[in-house]
């Protein structure tokens, strides 16, 4: 599981360009949207919630209100990444 | 809450029928109040006969004629403070059936709070130009309480609750005189007052005496019509919000309010619409947005803001309040378009598609794409043709919750409107994964590129590229997404061709790009160099219909200001 945190950690910087960050500056639990957390905005997300797919093929429930839940926190995903390749 | 009803009966001269119709009532075991209004001796003889002979009936006067309303007023005073919760007021002259009694006292009796309205049946012994003056009133009745329901404002056989409707009628001063159902009614309605709706038979008896003047009351009728209709226009908001979030969000703000005002408004005009037919829908527009042009100071002057670029590209004259007036009205009647396009009332012959080749031609590929369209015209009416067209499947990204509200009614007129709507309060990770699939089945994506989320107005999420003459703020998003659905993107319009009762509607389909490539290092030049080519396919057809470009707020955001011609008459 940490080493999963950690390659989402990697994706996101990658993904974002954030060249001045270290995958030890996103702690797993901060929230990674909106103002008091890590900061990213909503095209940060677009970009973000593409190169999820990307990697990990995640897949959602269409227009599902919960769906935004996933994408809290670096543990959030690390959960919904885990739950998608075990299903598989 | 007890229950506690007693019978009311106003009455003026009506001396040969009030026997009849308290020998009627007395059956109900219930306290008859009649009030005399300052009727002739005769009257008041035969009242004190009554009153004498039935242990049930309290007599009150009024020593002098003070209209029907005085009466009533008087009686529910009275009743109030002799306990009575409820009064149901009924007609001296014999026209009401006493038999309904039971069944007004049943439904008020479960619905405490309501006004409980009997509905006239008619029999034949109706004149027929007092029932056409009662369609007029109701017509203004749906206006001034904003309720398109069938209930009807005149009849005096109603049950009153009597702790609202005295405190109503202690603070604002009721016409008394004929007049009085209608306005007692269009106020309890104002009120947020419940209506529950008995159906009785109405008769008019032949030997009754009425008390109706025809030209002097009908003229007090359309004076009183003239006034409701101010008071409903003053009234809106708050009747407006009452409508769309129940009556206990009445009280809330008007500032939220003002925001979704035309939406609301135009949910008003709906219902007139589907209730009334498109030209009454037309007429409502008027007022409605005469409302909002007079109280919306902001898009008021967005809007002129926005004509003089227009019109000063153009050539054309600099623009007045009144073009700003037009301005709002067309966008009121594009959402009544939208719903005629829902409603199946705007067949495909109405809307004219030049490039339907080049819809073929992408839907033939079987590839998905994201078309980027605009706040002009009615990008609606590309949805509602594409559900006929080759099994397209083009989905919707609409961003605000007002516009959900809108679209949750026109998910009502037709229930295929909801199926490809993708409503997101904004865009997220989740909303990338989901189109980035409906892309990879090849389905289309509509999302606009003219409307800049107030929080990204001055972030680094906005480039200025030129637009009707000076630099405006366009947001990088739509672009950002459409270069991550990794899809051919083309620009989308509907403009409106005709004005007046047939509405015609061109859809202009652009290939914008193959690809939109944002490569990190120039991410910035390329996204302005898209920017700018969107914003001058914009300005091309925003110059061509000007008043069809639906963005009412600063759009410039302080860019350069509109021109010194703008100063000059301000």
């Amino acid at each position: 599981m940490d080493m999963l945190k950690q390659e989402i950690k990697r994706l996101i910087i990658d993904a974002l360009d954030l060249e001045d960050t270290q995958p030890e500056d996103i702690a797993d639990d901060i929230p990674l949207f909106g103002d008091g957390g890590f900061g990213l905005d909503s095209i940060d997300a677009l970009e973000l919630g593409i190169a999820l797919r990307k990697k990990y093929k995640v897949q959602l429930e269409a227009n599902d209100a919960g769906n935004r839940e996933h994408f809290r926190s670096v543990n959030s995903l690390a959960q919904l990444v885990k739950a998608q390749t075990q299903a598989v | 809450m007890t229950f506690s009803p007693c019978l009311l009966i106003p009455i003026y001269n009506h001396w040969r029928s009030i026997r009849a119709t308290v020998e009627r009532l007395a059956g109900y075991a219930l306290p008859i109040l009649i009030v005399d209004d300052g009727s002739d001796e005769t009257t008041q003889r035969v009242l004190a006969d009554l009153a004498a002979e039935f242990p049930r009936v309290r007599l009150f006067r009024l020593p002098q004629n003070g209209g029907k309303g005085a009466a009533v007023m008087r009686g529910m005073r009275e009743a109030l403070a002799a306990g009575f919760t409820h009064a149901l007021q009924i007609d001296a002259d014999g026209q009401h059936d006493t038999a309904d009694v039971p069944r007004f006292l049943e439904l008020s009796a479960a619905h405490p709070l309501a006004l409980v309205c009997g509905q006239p049946i008619y029999d034949a012994s109706v004149p027929k130009g007092r029932l056409y003056g009662r369609y007029i009133t109701h017509f203004w009745v749906c206006v001034e309480t904003l309720n398109p329901s069938i209930i009807d404002s005149m009849c005096g056989f109603r049950l009153y609750p009597l702790a609202e409707t005295c405190a109503l009628i202690d603070r604002v001063e009721i016409p008394t005189r004929m007049d009085f159902d209608i306005e007692i009614f269009v106020r309890l309605a104002w009120e947020g007052l419940e209506f529950l709706v008995v159906d009785t038979r109405v008769t008019y008896p032949e030997d009754g005496l009425s008390h109706f003047d025809m030209l002097r009351d009908n003229l007090r009728i359309s004076k009183m019509h003239t006034r409701l209709t101010c008071g409903m226009l003053l009234r809106l908001p708050v009747l407006l919000t009452r409508k769309l979030f129940g009556r206990r969000a009445a009280g809330q703000h008007w500032s939220r309010l003002a925001e979704r005002g035309s939406v609301l408004g135009l949910k008003t005009v709906f219902a007139c619409y589907r209730l009334l037919g498109p030209q009454v829908a037309r007429w409502l527009l008027y007022p409605i947005i005469g409302y909002f042009f007079l109280t919306g100071k902001k898009a008021r002057t967005a809007s002129l803001d926005y004509l003089r670029r227009v019109n000063r590209l153009n050539g054309w004259p600099e623009p007045g309040w009144r073009d700003s007036f037009r301005h709002m009205l067309a966008f009121g009647q594009s959402g009544l378009d939208k719903l005629a396009a829902w409603l199946g009332e705007l067949g495909s012959r109405q809307v004219n598609f030049p490039d339907r080749p080049e819809l073929h031609r992408l839907l033939d590929s079987g590839q998905g794409a994201v078309l980027i369209g605009a706040h002009l015209g009615n990008l609606e009416m590309m949805r509602a043709l594409a559900v006929n067209e080759r099994q397209a499947t083009v989905n919707a990204v609409v961003f605000t919750e007002h516009a959900q509200r809108f679209n949750d009614m026109l998910k009502q007129a037709n229930a295929e409107f909801g199926v490809n709507m993708i409503q997101v309060s904004h865009l997220g990770a989740d909303t990338a994964i989901l189109l980035k699939e409906k892309i990879d089945r090849g389905e289309l994506v509509v999302i606009v590129g003219d409307r800049t989320p107030p929080a990204e107005r001055s972030s680094h999420r906005v480039s200025r590229v030129d637009f009707l003459g000076s630099p405006a703020p366009f947001a990088h998003g739509p672009f950002i997404l459409a270069s991550l659905l990794e899809c051919p993107v083309y620009l989308v319009f509907g403009l409106r061709e005709t004005q007046g009762s047939q509405p015609g509607y061109r859809i202009h389909l652009e290939r914008f790009a193959e690809r939109i490539d944002l490569p990190r290092r120039e991410r910035l030049v390329r996204l302005q160099e898209y920017l700018q080519r969107y914003a001058q396919r914009l300005e091309h057809y925003c110059r061509l219909v000007p008043e069809q470009w639906f963005n009412f707020y600063d759009f410039w955001q302080g860019g350069a200001p509109a021109t010194d011609g703008a100063r000059q008459d301000s």
